[in-house]
């Protein structure tokens, strides 16, 4: 517990942890600290004075739970939907809207992978810096594996609070998946492009067009290989491949360098490194395995209890 | 004859396994859940829309939502947290319905105001009556009533509560911090009042 730090207080139990104190559900540790600690101590009091206030606001409403609701329930369960007008074969104004609409949903719940993208970009920048490669190596290194671990954090019970709410609304896991795939691809395109854009001033004799090749393909690939395992396994599973991968793609790409020293940094990995590129098989098999991914999500998701 | 799907089991499991039951269309799942879980909800709806007959509605409308997506539960919280982030879910559209915003997230707002680190405010909250605690709590933010609620009355942990509410457990005790500052500052002013008076 002392290592804990409440933003508010630290180095003392949070307002959780009191609560859970007051209602006899904490460890011992956390049950003994207020008795050393006067601060926790009054904080303690304050939240004992607030549950009992909070048991009787919520003991207010005396209506009990009708007995007829299951009943109820499940007549309107049983009763067929309400008959639909006929929907117009082309709707192209609202569908858009609802597309929309449902790409603007996914915004806060990709914070977290978003985070966690632009960290691993800054960590590897470092490291690529630090072995002295040029602008067009460490876009070449750094952006595909960003943007792989950012797909391999879109979705699942570990990295998504609203997961099981998700599950209840009637638009498919599917198509949320693909909603958010859609979302994080075009933003890390976008980054990739801007640095790119700044890795082309300090490489003038490189063409804007070279720079691009140089990351796209193994972004694609490598995105769709982490975006897979994520999804039909589990996030972490997803990120460690991912990375796996690409710390080989970089042994066997520079061996001159740290990476170069790695012990799997075998000339039987030259075949592995040239897979990843900006070519047509590479391209087209990155997109498969998406709509691979894709086509074996469930429309529901399936009871895990 | 056996008895009710889970009976005997600790709680949680009992509720996954009634909750399997109604993922299978067993009555008696659903009927079991509600035996469970009901009075809380509706406590919870109550609070949450403050109006017991729209409250039953929305109650209604959680466990027929429940009858039917059942299948769709992953397992990746409680059964009872999954409810509750269900309940509300509803009980937001249902306000919507009506033309009336759900508890709006002020977290931004609140948290500009000072905590009152040790201060008189804090002596006030752990000694007023409990009726003026009960007051105050009348005199809260919606979204701090809500999470006051759903910790200290239907017990469910910070993770549990950020799950219901769809935010990360760092912003549930920043609530929570922010709700007692909160009472704490009602009650000084209205000590002040009553002095005044």
């Amino acid at each position: 517990m002392a290592d804990r730090l409440d933003p508010g207080h630290p180095g003392h139990l949070d307002e959780a942890e009191l609560v859970a104190v007051v209602l006899g559900r904490a460890g011992p540790t956390d049950r003994d600290h207020p008795r050393a600690c006067p601060a926790c101590r009054d904080r303690l009091a304050e939240w004992s004075a607030v549950r009992a206030a909070a048991v009787v606001v919520a003991a207010r409403p005396t209506r009990p739970v009708p007995a007829t609701l299951i009943d109820e329930v499940l007549a309107a369960a049983r009763r067929p939907p309400p008959a639909r007008a006929p929907v117009p074969a082309v709707r192209p104004g609202p569908r858009l809207a609802w597309a929309g609409r449902l790409l603007a949903a996914q915004v806060p719940l990709l914070r977290r992978s978003l985070l966690a993208a632009s960290g691993l970009m800054f960590l590897l920048g470092v490291l690529v810096v630090a072995t002295g490669r040029s602008g067009a190596g460490l876009l070449a290194a750094v952006v595909p594996a960003a943007a792989a671990v950012g797909l391999a954090l879109l979705h699942g019970p570990e990295v998504d609070p609203a997961v099981e709410l998700t599950a209840t609304t009637g638009t498919s896991p599917r198509v949320v998946l693909l909603a958010r795939l859609v979302l994080v691809l075009a933003l890390d395109l976008v980054l990739a492009l801007a640095a790119t854009a700044v890795a082309r001033l300090g490489s003038a004799d490189v063409a804007f067009g070279a720079l691009v090749t140089s990351w796209f393909g193994p972004l694609l690939l490598l995105s769709a290989l982490s975006f897979a395992l994520a999804v039909l396994t589990r996030p972490a599973i997803g990120m460690a491949v991912a990375l796996g991968l690409w710390l080989l793609r970089l042994s066997a790409l520079w061996p001159e360098t740290e990476f170069g020293r790695l012990p799997l940094a075998i000339d039987r990995l030259d075949g592995f490194a040239r897979v990843w590129n900006t070519s047509l098989p590479t391209i087209a098999a990155a997109l498969a395995l998406i709509a691979l991914t894709l086509a074996v999500t469930p429309r529901r998701m399936r009871f895990a209890g | 004859m056996s008895g009710p799907p889970g009976s005997g089991a600790p709680p949680a499991d009992r509720d996954r396994a009634l909750l399997a039951a109604v993922a299978g269309g067993d009555e008696a799942g659903l009927r079991g859940l509600a035996d469970r879980h009901g009075s809380s909800l509706l406590a919870y709806l109550t609070g949450l829309v403050g109006d017991p007959p729209l409250a039953e509605e929305v109650l209604q409308d959680t466990l027929l939502a429940v009858w039917r997506g059942a299948a769709g539960f992953v397992g990746g919280s409680t059964v009872r947290t999954w409810l509750f982030a269900v309940a509300r879910r509803r009980a937001v559209d249902a306000l919507r319905r009506r033309g009336t915003g759900p508890a709006t997230d002020d977290d931004g707002v609140l948290a500009q105001q000072p905590d009152p680190a040790a201060g008189p405010e804090r002596r006030l909250l752990a000694r007023a009556d409990l009726d003026r605690v009960v007051a105050a709590i009348g005199g809260l933010r919606p979204a701090h009533r809500e999470v006051l609620a759903l910790a200290c009355v239907h017990e469910l942990s910070g993770q549990e509560i950020g799950a219901v509410l769809g935010v990360p457990v760092g912003t549930v005790k920043s609530r929570l911090r922010l709700a007692r500052a909160a009472l704490g500052r009602l009650l000084e002013s209205t000590q002040d009042g009553d002095g005044d008076g």
